[in-house]
Formats: structure tokens, C-alpha cells, sequence
């Protein structure tokens, strides 16, 4: 189980609170599939992917994008029980979307940078730290169940 | 390989936060060792409290090293020889591509929180591939 100080917990729900999570999580995705497009390979059945612009335009990877960072916030709402939270997701992942967990891990530090270009101020090296610690367990989450 | 378009949009991101170049190389490694603290032990000789002196000045050697590859987009693996030999020989920074990962994580979020939306995902690609291009050239020398 993953520890959390107050100070951690405080930085995680007061941030999330402001956060978007249609918008953040529609530029994530996007972002993910911008900066590494080899990650495309998942998403065969989302239409034009072909430029950046068309990414960022595109409708499904916005709906999917809300729909990663809606699941995202679970692990926000059970900080104690993160690895319980996703346990089904991961065997999903593993089993039926064969996605390498190294991208889980990709796009946890793209949300980070996401979450810095939006929010400057609260940013602070200790919120970002709180943040990779959470995006770290979640990944660690989504690989826990892969055989 | 970066392509021309890339280099141009790293030049001209790189000229936007120059105003910032002296607090930059700081708060990035300020930021490396709060997120990462395992990375501390590649300083076992610094104070590591925020505004420390010593992490001041070495994220200023950190930032005119990426200063100079910056300005020699175009030949990454002579401009940094010099450093991809220290690292090799000297640091010994292990594994190579790991700690850099995370370095280059901390220097885009320093460059995300200064330049905002300017941050674009097309600015965001080149950044990352052009951080990935100079930990290549440092640890060219490894083995």
C-alpha cells in the first residue's frame, strides 16, 4: 500500500479539484499519441491521427481522453486503495488491450506536464512530487495484474 | 533525428525562456530531487534545501550545457563530446538513459509552468525528443 503524508494528499485533492478533467484529459491523450506516436498502434479505429492538429481535433481521442482521466480520478478518490481501484482495469489492459505497461508510465508524465502548463502556481516541486508519486502508483497498479 | 521544423521550434522556445535561464537550471534539479529523491545520491555533497546555493549553481551549468546544444542542434555529439566524456569517465551517472529521463521530465515541467499553453503538444514532442537526443550523446561514451 502506498503512503501518503497529509501534505502529499492535500497537494493531490486540491489540485484535482480545479482540474478540467474533460479538457486535461483530452490534452493528454493527445499529447501522448503527439509525443509518441508509436502509441498510436492502440487506437487503430480512431480515424485521421495523422498531424498533431488532427489529433487534437479529433472527437474519439477527446472522449477517450475524458474517459482515461475520469478512471484517473478514481485513484484520487481511493489514494488507500489504489492497486484495489484498478485491479480490473490492469487485467483488461493486459488481456484485452495488450498495451505495454512502460506506457502507463508515459503518459502518468504527460499529464504531469500538462497539469504544470495549466497550473504554474500551485505547481510547486513538492505538488509535482505528490503528483509522480501518484501517476507512479497508478501505473504500478495497471502492471500489477499483466502475466 | 530532428527534423529542421523541430530544431526551429526548440531555438525559438529555448530564446522564450532565456529570460528565465538563471532560475531554470535550479529549479529543475531542485525539482529532479523532490520528485526523485534517489537521484540526491549522485550529490552526496550538497545541501539540498530549496534556494541551496550549490543546486543554483550547477542548474546554471546544466542550462548553458543545453544552452550550447541548443545552438548546435544540428551536431549534438561534438558540441557535448566534452561532457559525454565527463559523464562516461568521471560521473559515471547510472544506468545511463535512466536518471536523464527523469531530468528531462523536470526541465519540460519547468518549461510547461513558464511558457503555458506556449507549450504545445507539437513544442512538447520536439522538447522530449531533443532531451532524449542529449542523454543519447551522454552516455555515447559508456561503453
Amino acid at each position: 500500500m502506498v503512503h501518503w503524508t497529509a501534505e502529499e494528499k492535500q497537494h493531490i485533492t486540491s489540485l484535482w479539484s480545479k482540474v478540467n478533467v474533460a479538457d486535461c484529459g483530452a490534452e493528454a491523450l493527445a499529447r501522448l499519441l503527439i509525443v509518441y506516436p508509436w502509441t498510436q498502434r492502440f487506437f487503430s479505429s480512431f480515424g485521421n491521427l495523422s498531424s498533431a492538429t488532427a489529433v487534437i481535433g479529433n472527437p474519439q481521442v477527446r472522449a477517450h481522453g475524458k474517459k482515461v482521466l475520469t478512471s484517473f480520478g478514481e485513484a484520487v478518490k481511493n489514494l488507500d486503495s489504489i492497486k484495489a481501484t484498478f485491479a480490473h482495469l490492469s487485467e483488461l489492459h493486459c488481456d484485452k488491450l495488450h498495451v505495454d505497461p512502460e506506457n502507463f508510465r508515459l503518459l502518468g508524465d504527460i499529464l504531469i506536464i500538462v497539469l504544470a502548463s495549466h497550473f504554474a502556481k500551485e505547481f510547486t516541486p513538492e505538488c509535482q512530487a505528490a503528483w509522480q508519486k501518484l501517476v507512479g502508483a497508478v501505473a504500478h497498479a495497471l502492471a500489477r495484474k499483466y502475466h | 533525428m530532428l527534423t529542421a521544423e523541430e530544431q526551429s521550434l526548440i531555438q525559438k522556445t529555448w530564446e522564450k525562456a532565456s529570460c528565465h535561464k538563471d532560475e531554470m537550471g535550479g529549479e529543475s534539479l531542485y525539482r529532479l530531487f523532490t520528485s526523485y529523491p534517489t537521484t540526491k545520491t549522485y550529490f552526496p555533497h550538497f545541501d539540498m534545501s530549496c534556494g541551496s546555493e550549490q543546486i543554483h549553481s550547477h542548474g546554471k551549468k546544466v542550462v548553458a550545457a543545453l544552452t550550447t546544444a541548443v545552438n548546435s542542434i544540428d551536431n549534438l555529439s561534438q558540441a557535448l563530446s566534452e561532457l559525454s566524456s565527463l559523464h562516461a569517465y568521471n560521473l559515471r551517472v547510472d544506468p545511463p538513459c535512466f536518471p536523464s529521463q527523469l531530468l528531462s521530465q523536470c526541465i519540460q515541467v519547468v518549461l510547461a509552468r513558464l511558457l503555458g499553453k506556449e507549450y504545445t503538444p507539437e513544442v512538447h514532442a520536439a522538447f522530449d525528443k531533443f532531451l532524449s537526443a542529449v542523454a543519447a550523446v551522454l552516455s555515447e561514451k559508456y561503453r
